[in-house]
């Protein structure tokens, strides 16, 4: 709960800050890439320091192989029918929106680029929320979806930066699939947005 | 004309440095990084410093958070239209979460419970 509220306080503490723009140097650089090298040097000492892991990750099976499937499926069918309660989005929108996967930059610049500046901004926001959503409700995730769910609905993140909530809340031994996954799904990113969006 | 504008609001903070070889090797790098950190952390497991490392990790996560709130607030395009995007941008989140949800929920009862049997 306290960490609930810190994120939430963060990101509308960055709203601010962008909105009024006081300190100039935070506006004109962006800082994003130097902590996203910060953040993973920092889990790899996590991961590296913990000393039972390497026997857990022996119990693990090919068969994960499939989590990033299920999580490009899962996201493009629930965004298709969810489609239809939107009057304004075709169902092409909505899937191009849906296979940003979290990735926020990329997506949104590839449909800024492909659709239309507005979709655009969807897109941006759309992975946002998801990021968001991972890092605040991982644990219901947990209890009422099992331990892959916050793997998946953290989507291309799950490398990075909701790595450290899902070790957390779905335990260590799921770093490995975690980081896989990402990757993966990472790497579909580009491929089904530029594809959503020629259709 | 008004895409025009809203991709100069994104090269600011996000777009300048996105190309299709720059993707690839941020990602690359961001792996090796990991990599890096992993033997680091086997090597070091006892020192005292590495140990409070894994501390840093939620304060890493919110420096990140705040320099995105920033990329928002910063964005016209964004902060005006807030209200219909938002909205748009939350139903079709759901959507995919749910779908993603319930496709893990299986998979999960599938691989879990089968190995529960086993045992």
């Amino acid at each position: 709960m306290k960490g609930t509220i810190l994120i939430l306080l963060f990101l509308l503490g960055g709203v601010w800050v962008g909105k009024t723009g006081f300190p100039e140097f935070l506006i004109t650089n962006d800082y994003s890439t130097t902590v996203l090298f910060c953040l993973l040097f920092a889990v790899g000492i996590c991961i590296g320091s913990d000393k039972e892991l390497l026997e857990k990750l022996k119990t693990q099976k090919p068969i994960l192989l499939l989590v990033p499937l299920i999580t490009i499926l899962g996201s493009l069918l629930g965004a298709a029918v969810i489609s239809f309660s939107i009057p304004d989005r075709s169902l092409s929108d909505c899937l191009a929106v849906a296979s940003g996967f979290g990735y926020y930059s990329l997506s949104s610049i590839l449909i800024t680029e492909y659709k239309s500046a507005d979709l655009g901004v969807v897109a941006l926001l759309s992975n946002i929320i998801r990021e968001l959503s991972v890092l605040i409700f991982a644990p219901l995730m947990v209890r009422y979806a099992g331990k892959l769910s916050p793997i998946c609905c953290a989507g291309a993140t799950s490398m990075d930066s909701t790595l450290p909530v899902i070790t957390r809340v779905s335990g260590n031994e799921f770093v490995f699939i975690a980081i896989l996954h990402g990757i993966l799904v990472d790497l579909s990113v580009p491929f089904l947005v530029t594809f959503f969006c020629s259709i | 004309m008004k895409e025009r504008t809203i991709n100069l609001h994104y090269n600011r903070i996000f777009a300048t440095k996105y190309n299709d070889s720059y993707l690839f090797i941020h990602m690359f790098s961001l792996i090796l990084t990991l990599i890096a950190g992993v033997f680091l952390g086997r090597i070091f497991a006892n020192n005292k410093l590495i140990r409070h490392i894994p501390k840093l990790i939620f304060p890493i996560v919110l420096v990140l958070l705040f320099i995105m709130g920033i990329a928002i607030g910063s964005n016209p395009d964004i902060i005006n239209n807030l209200d219909t995007l938002g909205l748009e941008a939350l139903i079709i989140t759901s959507g995919a979460l749910l779908g993603t949800m319930g496709g893990a929920y299986a998979l999960g009862k599938y691989l879990f419970g089968r190995k529960e049997a086993k045992a």
